[in-house]
Formats: structure tokens, C-alpha cells, sequence
């Protein structure tokens, strides 16, 4: 009985320890980020992991201060918003219409074109991608929009095409006899019943969206009036690479927002994450 | 560093101009059929199913339409540029066959960076998914805090890898030396960016630091789904904690673990953003990953056709190890469809 007791404390107390280990090893990088923003440089050269005299805000000002902080987080929000908002209706939709209409040939084979693309790397279109939406002259802003909308089509299809299927064909039966039309349906009893595969999609593709670096690279270059956050980011590590305490104070804000999210929604975010992997 | 003056986002780009011209000729046909197919239903009288395609045909032809425009389009002419010689502006270029796989072959940089891009993704599935089991398993006890545990832990995964790079940048080049140099400890003194291997450890590092999160937390999900009955029974009956695992966990993680590791694999053969970052692919490009190798092609160097080569090459490497994950990891396990 004893014996037993001891290796219960014992099992508990090594699940601790590992458990703090990672968790320090996350914090410290966390610490060291958040408390070099508020330092000098030379309190940073002393030291990189004391705290400083006193919280100055001095860095986060000058961040603010620079040229295109302010475009870069507008700018981010904007396509992030604007793209999750469309996304978020087109995909289920998408995958309803499919569903519904999947004894035709042709949305068979939609359903498979369009998820063949999922071990696709975006490497393999980036380099030709760029040179179509400069060619096409779109703008750099509708360009980057119309790319969010299309690639979360192709998971998206796909997590919502394996949730469709465990949703009884009743259900919509059932509303087209009461004589609701077909879009009316997908709105009304559907589209709340994907609830859960719909936050999914929100989710991963926010997290995406707002920390996309290689489309944004590619696509928007150097032009300052249409930098999202992370190239805003990149550009900053160029010009004032010796100043990391700005850098860091960048970075912080930058990742403010997410944080926030994380913070509030943070049930639905680790779910709905996780949803994506159970369904799909 | 240039984040600008890419080759083919100057206003040269003619050819471009012509290519999506030609193009847009084959979309607009392929729209008309579409729709005409829709129409053609329109004349008779319609029965239940006949209005549904009416109504929802549009919205997957918009749908198949920018996925082929923005997607398979491009995919397709990183095909057909890797063997012509197109640098990314010129108006001219020729059909060369296969002539840039062979220079790509021979291209000592290249193989190099194959090399590290396998060794790193190599690494990091073989490191990532066994700790994540482990810590899934912790995080599923019934100890306080796990919930403080698990909200952290995930955190990670909310930071952007460029961020990542340039904090973890700071961290090997100033912060673990002065730290090193302060506590006498000699052989953290100097940078471990500043070494070609040191540098390939630092991106695993941030690599596995990060990509920790995202597995531990499906896997989480999946442990909860095991009957507790089972492991009871397993326990009652004797089994160890490694005997448990085996017969009775195991069993139904494997599709969790499947799409982990196919996930793990893509995104870390795809690595850009760490490299970007932390090393710029330096020293001596050691780490310059294929993801970053095919940027600079045909961003920086003026070898599209290069660029698109190596694209293609990645391409084949994922789908091959991906097919390999799947049918041959992919045997058992419950919760299979």
C-alpha cells in the first residue's frame, strides 16, 4: 500500500519536472523578447536577461514612430479580415454545392481536382504565381486577397466534404419539402450545423493569413503603401539590424493581436484546431 | 538583405502579359462549357435535382475556376519553364529538355541544399512526434495546472516563424555567448550561427521548439478519445505502462500520427521562413534550404527556369515520401475509415 503511495508521489513529481522543463524552455524565449523591448541597448548589452531599471516604453513609441508600422498592421488586418469574412462562407458553400450535387460527373471531379492539391508544396506555383498576378495586373492588394480566398479551398473542401458526410441528407430533405430553395437551406439548417468545421477554417487560416511571409514576399515586394506585418518586420531586421531592442519591440506588437485572441478564444482555437485532425 | 527587385516583378514582364493572354482565352472557353451545361438543363421541364445543379453549378465553377487560374495554372507552367531557359524577363527563350535537372544535379549548392532540407526534415519528424506523444500523455493526467500547461504550450504555434527566426536569431548570436562568456563555459562562446553545423543545429532547434505545439495538441484530442475501459482492463490484467501504450493507445493515435508526420513532413521540406531568418541560409550556405534555394533562383539570380527545376524536384520528393508515409505507416488502427 505504501509502496504504492510513494510511486504515485513519485510518477506525479516526474510529470511535474518534465512538464516545467518545456515550459521554461517556451517562457525564457517568450521572457527574453518581452523584456529586451523595454530595455535600452546598453542595458541589453549587460545583460540580456535582467530585468531593466525601470519599463520604458521608449521603443515601442519609436516603432510606432517609423515609417509603416502603422500602413504594415492596417494593411495586414485588412487582407486577413477581409479574406477570412469571404473564406468563411465561400468554402462550406463550396463543399455544399459539391455535396449536393456529387451525381454529376463534374462535381466529382471538382471534389478530387481541387483536394488533389494538398501535398502540393506552394513552392512549386510561387515562382510562375508572381509573374501571373503582376501580368494580370490586378493590384497588389486584390492580388493577395484572391490568393487567401483560393488556397484555403483546398483543405477546406476537403475537412468540409468529410463533415458533410456525417450530416444526415434528412436534414436538407426535410427543408426542401417545407419549400425552402437551395441556398435558402444552406443557410438556414446547414450552414449552422458546419459550425464547428467552419470555426476550424477561420482558424487555421487567420493563423495563416495574418503570419504569411512567402506570398506577401513574392507578390508585394518592396512596395511600402501594401507591406503586410511580417515583411514590415523583415525590412525592419534590414535597415536597423544592429537596434534588436526595436526589433523586438516590433515584434511584440506585431504579435499583440494574435495573443489577445489566443488569450479569449482560446478553447475554441485549440478545438477547433484539433477538429480539423479528428474529421479530416 | 533584399526583399525587393525581383526579376519578374519588374514591369518588363511582356511575356508574362502574353502568357495570361493566352490563357484567358482557354479559361473563358472552359466557363462557357460550364455554364452551357447548366443552361442546357434549363429547357426541359426541371425536376428536384436538375434545379439544384442550377443552383449550385455556378458556385463550383467559380470555385474550380480560380483554383485552376491561381493554382494548377502556375503548378503547371513550373513544369513547363523548368525546361526552357527562361531567366524571368527576357523576351525570348527556348525549349532545352532536360538540360536543368542535369545542371541542377551537378549544381554543388544545390545538393547541399537537398541535403540539408532532408537532414532537417529528417530530424525534426524523428524529434517532434515521439515528444509530442510524451508530452500528450502528460498533459492527459489528471494533475492541476494542465490546463495552464496546455494553453501555453500551444502558444508557439500562434507566433509567426519569420518573428521566430529573428528572436532566436538574437538569442544564438548575443545572448547565449555574452550568457556563455559571463559563466566561463568555453564552447558556447562562440555563436552557433557562426559554424556551418552549428548553424544546421540552430534551425532544428527553432524548428522543434516551434513545431511541438500543433502535434501535441491533436494528439491530446486523440488520447482523450480512448476508452478509458481499456487501459482499466490493461491494467487490471497486468500490462506495463510500454504494453498499455503498444496494444491499447497506440492503436487509436495512428491516424492522428499519420496526418502529423505527412503535415511534419511537407512543412518542413517547404522550410523558408526559419531559413530567412535565422541564417539567410549562411554559413556558406549551409543551411539554404530548397524552399529558400528556389527564391533566390528565380527572385534574386535571374534563374527562373532553374527555380522552377528545383520546384519540381521538391514536388517529387514530397509526393514520394508522403505516399511513403501513408501506405506504409498508414496499416492498422482503429479509428481508420
Amino acid at each position: 500500500m505504501k509502496s504504492r503511495k510513494i510511486r504515485k508521489i513519485l510518477s506525479t513529481a516526474a510529470t511535474y519536472t518534465a512538464l516545467l522543463f518545456w515550459f521554461i524552455c517556451i517562457a525564457i524565449v517568450l521572457y527574453v523578447t518581452l523584456i529586451n523591448s523595454f530595455k535600452t541597448q546598453a542595458e541589453s548589452s549587460v545583460s540580456f536577461i535582467a530585468f531593466p531599471e525601470q519599463f520604458r516604453l521608449d521603443n515601442y513609441i519609436e516603432v510606432f514612430q517609423r515609417n509603416g508600422f502603422l500602413t504594415a498592421l492596417c494593411n495586414t488586418a485588412f487582407f486577413t479580415i477581409i479574406s477570412v469574412i469571404i473564406v468563411t462562407v465561400f468554402v462550406p458553400a463550396v463543399s455544399y454545392a459539391v455535396n449536393q450535387t456529387i451525381e454529376l460527373k463534374f462535381s466529382k471531379f471538382s471534389l478530387y481536382y481541387i483536394t488533389a492539391a494538398m501535398f502540393v508544396p506552394f513552392q512549386i506555383v510561387a515562382l510562375p504565381l508572381a509573374m501571373f498576378m503582376k501580368a494580370l495586373g490586378l493590384g497588389n492588394r486584390l492580388s493577395i486577397i484572391i490568393i487567401f480566398i483560393t488556397y484555403p479551398l483546398i483543405q477546406g473542401v476537403f475537412l468540409c466534404n468529410g463533415y458533410l458526410k456525417t450530416i444526415p441528407k434528412e436534414l436538407a430533405e426535410s427543408a426542401y419539402v417545407e419549400g425552402a430553395a437551395n441556398w435558402q437551406t444552406f443557410f438556414k439548417v446547414i450552414y449552422p450545423v458546419m459550425k464547428p468545421m467552419t470555426a476550424t477554417i477561420v482558424i487555421t487560416n487567420f493563423l495563416w493569413m495574418w503570419n504569411e511571409f512567402l506570398i506577401s514576399l513574392m507578390i508585394l515586394g518592396a512596395d511600402k503603401n501594401t507591406q503586410t506585418l511580417p515583411l514590415f518586420i523583415y525590412s525592419f531586421k534590414g535597415q536597423y539590424s544592429v537596434e534588436y531592442n526595436l526589433l523586438f519591440a516590433a515584434i511584440v506588437l506585431s504579435s499583440i493581436p494574435l495573443t489577445v485572441m489566443y488569450v479569449f478564444l482560446q478553447k475554441y482555437i485549440v478545438t477547433g484546431l484539433a477538429g480539423g485532425a479528428i474529421k479530416g | 538583405m533584399k526583399a525587393d527587385s525581383s526579376a519578374f516583378i519588374s514591369d518588363q514582364n511582356h511575356l508574362g502579359i502574353l502568357i495570361v493572354r493566352r490563357f484567358c482565352v482557354f479559361n473563358c472557353l472552359l466557363l462557357q462549357i460550364g455554364y452551357e451545361k447548366v443552361r442546357g438543363i434549363g429547357m426541359k421541364k426541371r425536376t428536384l435535382a436538375q434545379k439544384k445543379n442550377r443552383a449550385f453549378m455556378p458556385v463550383i465553377i467559380t470555385a474550380v475556376m480560380m483554383y485552376t487560374i491561381f493554382f494548377v495554372v502556375p503548378a503547371l507552367y513550373s513544369f513547363y519553364f523548368s525546361l526552357t531557359d527562361w531567366n524571368g524577363y527576357s523576351l525570348n527563350y527556348k525549349f532545352v529538355g532536360i538540360e536543368n535537372f542535369v545542371r541542377v544535379f551537378n549544381d554543388k549548392d544545390l545538393i547541399n541544399s537537398i541535403k540539408f532540407t532532408l537532414i532537417y526534415t529528417v530530424v525534426i519528424n524523428a524529434a517532434t512526434i515521439p515528444v509530442s506523444i510524451v508530452l500528450a500523455m502528460l498533459l492527459t493526467k489528471e494533475i492541476k495546472g494542465v490546463r495552464f500547461f496546455r494553453a501555453v504550450y500551444f502558444y508557439p504555434a500562434i507566433i509567426s516563424m519569420l518573428s521566430l527566426g529573428l528572436i532566436f536569431n538574437e538569442i544564438f548570436r548575443r545572448m547565449i555567448p555574452s550568457m556563455a562568456s559571463g559563466l566561463g563555459i568555453r564552447f558556447l562562446e562562440t555563436s552557433l550561427l557562426s559554424s556551418g553545423t552549428g548553424a544546421v543545429i540552430a534551425v532544428i532547434i527553432l524548428g522543434f521548439w516551434q513545431n511541438l505545439s500543433i502535434p501535441t495538441v491533436l494528439l491530446i484530442a486523440s488520447l482523450q478519445s480512448v476508452p478509458s475501459e481499456l487501459t482499466e482492463a490493461a491494467k487490471i490484467d497486468g500490462a506495463g505502462v510500454f504494453a498499455r501504450f503498444k496494444v491499447v493507445t497506440l492503436p487509436f493515435l495512428t491516424s492522428t500520427l499519420i496526418m502529423c508526420l505527412v503535415k511534419g513532413i511537407r512543412d518542413a521540406l517547404v522550410v523558408f521562413d526559419y531559413v530567412v531568418s535565422l541564417t539567410q541560409g549562411g554559413p556558406a550556405k549551409a543551411t539554404t534550404s530548397m524552399g529558400y534555394k528556389i527564391y533566390l533562383m528565380g527572385a534574386m539570380d535571374m534563374k527562373f527556369a532553374q527555380g522552377c527545376a528545383t520546384a519540381v524536384i521538391l514536388f517529387v520528393i514530397i509526393t514520394i515520401l508522403s505516399f511513403i508515409v501513408m501506405k506504409g505507416v498508414g496499416r492498422g488502427g482503429i479509428d481508420q475509415q
